[in-house]
């Protein structure tokens, strides 16, 4: 029999088979719509935040006196140090051809003032000219900080706007007390479009620094930096450059223990890695989870065919008496199986992708994975034929004699 | 026809039937051991976090600054919306149900021991009143005492691991903060992760509320208080008590409802709110595990409509001995009953098994009988729905056309 015979065979006894055959399909439907939408959304999501990061620039890395452990396992709050970071580093680092630009940060949480609020907030005392480098600023009003300047501040829209109070507004040259030193503000931030890095942006409070350097004499060793983030020059390497990193730092600190490093070294890279395989495993174990039904969509398959098998017994037997060796009984009872799964296959997958873009109006992205919708159909397929082979192979070998002779 | 007839038949048709019963039943059993050792390992989480809340002590109060919005990159980095003073203090001394209220300084500086300095963690507490609050046990040494000055407790980890494990810092050591020097009184014991609102105390340093004054000065305004944790009088309704605590401080702060610039937490509040979050995570994974019960209510179903297809004529004979179409109903909804209460049965013992399994892993795995309970139980009506519609074809079935079926 060729495959065009089969395939109209195995189709006409679909449409006869009426209410079973349907509650079968249903069942594939549901799971591999519950899969697909799962799985669709989750690669959405992960799309839209490996945008956000490349919206970085791959080339940055930063050096925190934090364990590399503590970093890329806590999303909340700060880690604890492990250490610090000095200029000596700095010096050494510079010795690296491939580091473009090399800029010291100071992070400390600090008192803000503004008329009669004070408020507790995260301040960064920055290199000015290597840092717009790094990361991407955008001035809303009044402009950033230059090299030279002194005692002044550039905020973020939401301190502007919201920290002291919606009636208190603090606008460009509008004065801050900083753990009680006077600033002047000279430029506000704007909000740039609400991704992952503008979050960070609208609460910055920038300061130049040195004056860091000052205020925050008390909590800083001698020759203390904060972080130092590094911007690698184009072509490199950045695998390559976070090693020597690794190398020049351990000398510096004396490391000869790589479990025992004070100082953490974190590239835009392994961030965006991190944070894509945290996402990836969670769409990952959703899918497995939903991909149960799928399972259980096998096994009313596999018992739909068993069905099909008994009933026509008879038919088999007459088949085999005109002629069909044991080969084309099984190809008709597989394409059955195969085409009850990619039926449910191609149903399902067109709910799943609907379902996904439903929820897309709640605030989660959407974007049509092809690769996902193909595995759905392909999956569901296999799963037709694994679960139709046992009552395929039994249907086909049945003794001719006894299937005729079946009533 | 009696309940014991009824059942005798039923099993004894699934029987005849074996293997394609058999696959049904697996179908069911994967479905509910999914969703009863998802939603077990779930509660069992719960539990667990609560029992470390438990170390609080539930008649605790905190009232710290509120920070604003909330964001990926975690509270911490959000500017807090106001600040406390001792002036609040003042006023919610007023409140006859507060016991004690202990001030709290925090934040981070340099900490020197030997030739290796560090930033970490400082909380600057009142022994007398902290020590009352807090539950906390010492591993060495003493805790510190209302006329000591410049000296410090230290977490666990902080003696054991920070500076490194061939350097633990043991009592009477030195800690050099801010320039000046520190003699270690007393280490805390390893709490196991336990949790303040404040963060784990294994990695905290604790010194007099007077030093962490003079330490942090340059970042406090004048008589500002970073939070206040608060006893309460066993025995008091802390509901009413967190409600006056708002009064007060709303009247301090002057602030409105919708404009308060700090928070009140009790570890009631606390609970709740984790519990909802991970009662949300065990929610959905339990819904999206219940995908497969669906699916498995429709094999049931496709499998029933195929009993009764197959036995039409018995039908007829049945009903041509006396069998009433009630009957006949009964007889299919049991069946269809018993394959979802088997299915659930096995479903649950083998859920309650992963959940034993997974408790290898160091997992939480304390059992839930009453979920394991509930999904045999839910396993038999998925069964009796989805027969429903079988048994009613079933039973609506002509005798004598059923008669003449072959």
């Amino acid at each position: 029999m060729e495959l065009k015979d089969i395939a109209t065979y195995s189709l006409h006894n679909l449409r006869y088979k009426k209410m079973r055959s349907w509650l079968t399909i249903l069942g594939i439907v549901i799971g591999i719509a519950a899969v697909v939408s799962l799985i669709t959304l989750g690669e959405s999501l992960n799309a839209t935040v490996q945008e956000q990061f490349s919206e970085f620039g791959y080339d940055t890395i930063y050096i925190m006196p934090i364990a590399e452990s503590d970093l890329t396992s806590s999303f909340s709050g700060m880690p604890p140090s492990v250490g610090k970071l000095y200029e000596n580093d700095v010096q050494r680092l510079k010795r690296i051809p491939e580091i473009g630009t090399i800029g010291r940060l100071i992070e400390e949480r600090g008192s803000v003032s503004f008329k009669d609020k004070d408020i507790t907030s995260v301040i960064d005392a920055i290199e000015p000219g290597i840092y717009e480098d790094m990361t991407a600023i955008e001035i809303a009003e009044g402009r950033f900080i230059e090299e030279g300047d002194r005692k002044v501040v550039v905020i973020g829209q939401k301190i502007s706007e919201e920290s002291f109070g919606v009636k208190n507004r603090v606008n460009v040259n509008s004065y801050l007390y900083i753990n009680n030193e006077k600033f002047r503000v000279i430029g506000i931030l704007s909000s740039a479009g609400g991704g992952l890095a503008a979050q960070g942006m609208d609460i910055a409070i920038l300061i130049p620094f040195k004056d860091g350097q000052e205020i925050f004499k008390s909590s800083l060793a001698k020759n203390e930096v904060g972080w130092i983030s590094i911007k690698v020059r184009e072509g490199a390497d950045i695998d390559d450059v976070e090693a020597r990193i690794r190398f020049e730092m351990d000398s510096s600190h004396k490391i000869t223990d790589p479990d025992k490093r004070d100082y953490g070294v974190l590239s835009s890279k392994t961030m965006q890695e991190t944070v894509g395989g945290i996402l990836s495993l969670v769409t990952l174990f959703l899918g497995a989870v939903a991909s149960i039904s799928l399972i259980v969509g096998g096994l009313s398959i596999a018992n739909n065919m068993l069905t099909n098998v008994i009933q026509r017994t008879h038919e088999i037997g007459v088949l085999k008496a005109v002629g069909a060796n044991d080969d084309t009984i099984m190809r008709i009872f597989l394409f059955e199986s195969a085409a009850v799964g990619g039926i449910g296959g191609v149903v399902g997958t067109l709910v799943g992708l609907f379902a996904a873009y439903l929820v897309s109006f709640a605030g989660i992205p959407f974007a049509f994975q092809p690769l996902v919708a193909f595995l759905g159909v392909a999956f569901a397929m296999l799963i037709g034929l694994v679960s139709g082979y046992l009552p395929a192979k039994r249907a086909a070998s049945l003794n001719p004699v006894d299937a005729l002779r079946y009533e | 026809m009696r309940l014991p007839d009824i059942a005798a038949y039923s099993f004894n048709s699934l029987r005849k039937r074996e293997i394609r019963a058999w696959l049904t039943i697996i179908g069911i059993v994967i479905g509910i051991a999914a969703v009863v050792s998802l939603l077990t390992i779930g509660g069992a989480f719960n539990k667990e976090v609560n029992s470390q809340l438990d170390k609080l002590g539930s008649n605790i109060i905190f009232v710290a600054p509120i920070s604003a919005g909330s964001s990926p990159l975690g509270s911490s980095f959000q500017p807090s919306s106001g600040k406390l003073y001792q002036k609040d203090v003042e006023r919610l001394k007023k409140i006859p149900e507060i016991l004690d209220i202990a001030r709290l300084l925090r934040g981070s500086a340099s900490v020197q021991f030997r030739d290796k300095e560090i930033t970490m963690q400082l909380q600057g507490v009142e022994p007398g009143v902290f020590e009352v609050i807090t539950s906390f046990d010492i591993e060495n040494g003493r805790f510190l005492l209302d006329t000591d000055r410049r000296v410090a407790v230290i977490g666990s980890k902080i003696a054991n691991d920070t500076f490194g494990a061939e350097n633990k810092v043991n009592v009477n050591n030195y800690l050099i903060i801010n320039r000046l020097k520190y003699r270690v009184v007393g280490v805390l014991n390893e709490s196991g992760g336990g949790i303040t609102p404040a963060g784990s105390l294994d990695s905290m340093v604790l010194i007099p509320f007077e030093d962490a004054r003079e330490i942090f000065s340059e970042k406090l305004a004048k008589d500002e208080i970073h939070a206040l944790a608060m006893r309460i009088a066993d025995g008091s309704d802390m509901q009413s008590v967190v409600d006056k605590i708002k009064l007060e401080m709303d009247a301090s702060h002057r602030v409105k409802e919708d404009e308060r610039d700090y928070t009140v937490q009790s570890p009631e509040t606390l609970r709740e709110r984790i519990g909802t979050v991970l009662g949300l995570v065990t929610a959905f994974l339990g819904v999206v595990a219940s995908i497969s019960l669906i699916v498995g209510a429709l094999s049931i179903a496709s499998s029933m409509f195929t009993s009764v297809a197959e036995r039409t004529h018995e039908i007829g004979v049945l009903r041509a001995v006396g069998a009433n179409a009630d009957a006949i109903m009964k007889i299919f909804l049991f069946e269809a009953a018993a394959v979802g209460g088997i299915g659930g049965l096995m479903g649950a013992l083998l859920g309650v098994g992963v959940v034993l399994l997974a408790g290898q892993f160091g997992v939480p795995s304390e059992l839930d009988f009453p979920i394991a309970a509930f999904g045999v139980a839910f396993a038999t009506i998925i069964g009796i729905l989805s027969g429903y519609f079988p048994a009613k074809q079933a039973s609506d079935i002509s005798p004598v056309e059923a008669l003449r079926y072959e």
